[in-house]
């Protein structure tokens, strides 16, 4: 058994159930018209989850790897040797710095040169520390995690520290050259069209994503010597265009479907929980005896 | 108190308001242009500023004696234009054919960026031939009759937010008659919603759960190799499992993870759960609980090896995510002196042997993306997703390459896997699956007649024209 074992106690899980449907119907009655049950509601939401927020916080990370140490031990940055001997004190002073920050943005804005000035200066240290990091270890991760493994998947070089690998099944690896092909034809097809791409009814009108450009007569002008063979290459260059804007809306309906189905999935748990949950709960038969009991 | 209209969705504010109630627009008070002089116009004029005296600053409300001297105060866009004369001038420009555009106002200071910098407004995106072009032909035949409050009647169409009536929820006033249509709540715009919901509600309680031994739903490439990953685990493997939901998915999540925990459990796998969002961890407890309850059978005595540590909950985001990957015992937040001599054993063998395999229970695809660029470049481990349906697609790639080592999504995923298990599901289980499956056919039913009806309904419009 571990400690996930068991849940809630019943008449707690009941209680939950119930202050779910409470807080659900609420909610909900904002679809008929805005009222103050509703904003209680969502208020309440906001609140507990940032409450609840606050206390794993507090409870998972500043007690026990912060206050915790420094309070058992306040004098340890004297006898610190390096870094890393300061491991709380360093995040307990950047910290404070940024807080102390913060709280001064509440003000009016300080003089020209005052302590709340050199504070405010102070106060980007740790900003810019939290977002250097979080770039440099994005960026990095991004190339050893994202970009090569598929580039290197898109032309088969061996992967250096894949732990598993496609699962090609008998026969699959005939099969590969058509995908590859069909891979790079959507891709170039959805690059021309971003890039170059017109409308279907041929106005000239740009993706809205694309940039300002001139559409195929940039890169296929229609007259002069050769314009065969440019005229050729524009048509084609127009069918791949046409083949990657349908990539695009297949791709678009398939991300859909998937988010309508995880959706459906949602409202229709929530349907479970009004419809066959909460009426079997304890406190719910309970309730619903003394209202009918009440009635008669 | 004065009432003042938002020139972006319409809406009734205060006098003192800086921001619109509804739609948060700046509410920058731009004074009324000065009579147009004859004379030829100087060098500020032509530059479209009014004189350095007459600008208004950024973010400050304009002179109370500018308001009562002029009337009702203009507001103006305070995103798109330097002060200058504003809409006014723009709608004088617009109604002298013989004014360019250039005399007028000066240039936006950035272009290209329409829709970012300017407020939307549907006349500027009307395409040729679409109906919002004809309201424009009807709202302005002659470009001297543009009527303002068509344009803000249109705004509001094509405005996002819903038209609840907030302002007299909370009490305030508003001018009578002045926009009819907000304040009626949703109840006449979304009767297509209502019809879903009451026919999902019709479907849920008369459905029939499936034939014994009928075809379940189909399982999507990845849940295969996902299933065999874990059948193939050796006891007491550890499992590293990053739970990256929260109660606001669970209804989704809860039925697609169940499964693989309750899998894992069978297997007499250790999993060390960890969580990057707060509120992760409670989903994980009330949920493992529930896989624990439900392998619980008299004579299977393998559920009392299993070891299932919470591990806390990790901050940082990304960022903290390497170190997982370089000495994940130290990094985890967890106490050791709060386990057993077992769990301590386990946590201990995370730092030398690393986990056996890596799972990642995520309602986002940015969570297994962030652990497949963080983590497993560093510990090499095998990673198998268990993910909601809308990530699914986003998350294919990386299955094609080989990083992840399966991939479990969406309702269908977790049915599909549940079929598989060694465990026979009950009849209230069953009942369950059967609701669940009569829903989504009928939901998927009702928006595919939906979109079939609409297109039908665009064509015969088209043809009519």
């Amino acid at each position: 058994m571990s400690s996930f074992s068991g849940g809630l106690p019943g008449s707690l899980h009941d209680a939950g159930l119930l202050l779910g449907l409470l807080i659900s119907l609420a909610i909900g009655s904002c679809l008929i018209r805005d009222n103050v049950l509703a904003r209680l509601a969502q208020y309440i939401l906001v609140g507990a989850g940032l409450g609840y927020m606050a206390v794993v916080v507090w409870s998972n990370v500043l007690w026990p790897q912060l206050f915790a140490p420094l309070l058992a031990d306040p004098a340890s940055w004297l006898a610190a040797t390096g870094p890393e001997d300061l491991q709380s004190h360093l995040p307990l002073l950047l910290g404070l710095v940024m807080w102390l920050g913060g709280l001064d943005l509440l003000f009016k804005p300080p003089g020209k040169w005052s302590g709340r000035r050199l504070l405010r200066l102070l106060a980007v240290i740790p900003a810019a520390i939290l977002a250097g990091a979080g770039l440099g270890v994005g960026l990095s991760g991004a190339l050893q995690g994202t970009f090569w493994p598929q580039l290197a998947a898109a032309v088969e070089l061996p992967q250096v520290n894949s732990p598993a690998t496609p699962d090609v099944s008998a026969g699959g690896g005939q099969l590969m050259w058509p995908l590859r092909l069909l891979t790079l034809v959507i891709t170039g097809g959805v690059l021309i069209h971003l890039r170059l791409g017109r409308s279907a009814g041929g106005d000239g009108e740009r993706p809205a994503s694309a940039p300002a450009s001139r559409g195929f007569a940039s890169i296929v002008p229609q007259a002069g010597p050769g314009s065969l063979s440019r005229a050729a290459f524009g048509k084609v260059l127009a069918v791949w265009e046409g083949i990657g804007r349908r990539a695009l809306w297949l791709a678009a309906g398939m991300i859909f479907a998937r988010l309508i189905a995880a959706r459906f999935t949602l409202i229709l748990a929530r349907l479970e929980y009004f419809l066959f949950e909460l009426p079997r709960s304890d406190l719910w038969q309970i309730l619903w005896a003394a209202a009918r009991g009440a009635g008669q | 108190m004065q009432m003042f209209d938002c020139p972006h969705c319409g809406y009734s504010n205060t006098d003192l308001a800086r921001f619109c109630e509804q739609c948060g627009t700046v509410l920058t008070r731009i004074p009324p242009p000065e009579p147009v002089d004859p004379a030829p116009l100087g060098p500020d004029a032509a530059a479209g500023g009014q004189g350095p005296e007459t600008k208004p600053e950024a973010g400050e409300r304009a002179a109370p004696e500018e308001e009562q001297g002029s009337g009702e105060p203009v507001f103006g866009h305070s995103w798109s234009l330097p002060p200058s004369a504003g809409d006014e001038a723009g709608e004088d420009a617009e109604s002298d054919p013989s004014t360019t555009q250039n005399d007028a106002q000066p240039e936006p200071l950035l272009g290209e960026l329409p829709g970012l910098l300017e407020p939307a407004d549907p006349l500027e995106f009307a395409t040729a031939g679409s109906r919002i072009s004809e309201l424009r032909n009807e709202v302005q035949p002659p470009p001297e009759t543009v009527d303002e409050e068509e344009r803000r009647r249109l705004r509001e169409l094509f405005s996002a937010e819903f038209p609840l009536d907030a302002g007299v929820a909370a009490g305030t006033t508003r001018a009578a008659g002045a926009h009819p249509q907000v304040g009626r709540g949703m109840q006449r715009r979304f009767q297509l919603e209502w019809l879903l919901l009451l026919v999902l509600v019709v479907a849920y309680l008369r459905a029939t759960p499936a034939p014994p031994g009928g075809p379940g739903p189909h399982p999507l490439p990845g849940l295969p190799q996902a299933h065999r990953q874990i059948s193939t685990l050796p006891p007491d493997s550890l499992v590293l499992v990053n739970w990256a939901y929260d109660p606001a998915t669970a209804g989704e999540m809860d039925r697609v993870a169940q499964p693989v925990i309750e899998h894992l459990l069978l297997r007499g796998a250790n999993l060390i759960v960890v969580s990057q969002l707060p509120a992760g961890l409670a989903s994980a407890r009330r949920l493992i609980a529930k896989a624990e309850d439900a392998v619980r059978q008299p004579g299977r005595s393998q559920m009392e090896t299993n070891v299932v540590i919470e591990a806390g909950f990790l901050p940082g985001g990304a960022a903290s995510l390497p170190l997982l990957g370089v000495a994940p015992a130290q990094t985890l937040p967890l106490d050791p002196g709060w386990l057993d001599l077992k769990g301590r054993f386990t946590v201990a063998g995370l730092d030398k042997t690393g986990p056996v395999l890596n799972l990642i229970v995520a309602a986002r695809s940015e969570d297994v993306r962030h652990w497949l660029e963080q983590v497993q470049p560093l510990n090499a481990g095998a990673v198998v997703a268990v993910t909601s349906a809308a990530t699914d697609i986003p998350l294919r790639p990386f299955l094609q390459s080989g990083q992840l080592a399966g991939l479990v999504s969406g309702w269908d995923g977790g049915s599909a896997y549940r079929l598989r298990s060694e465990r026979a599901a009950g009849p209230e289980e069953k009942a369950v699956a059967g609701r669940l499956v009569s829903g989504q056919n009928w939901g998927f039913a009702i928006l595919l007649a939906a979109i079939l009806l609409g297109n039908l309904a665009g064509i015969a419009e088209r043809r009519q024209r």
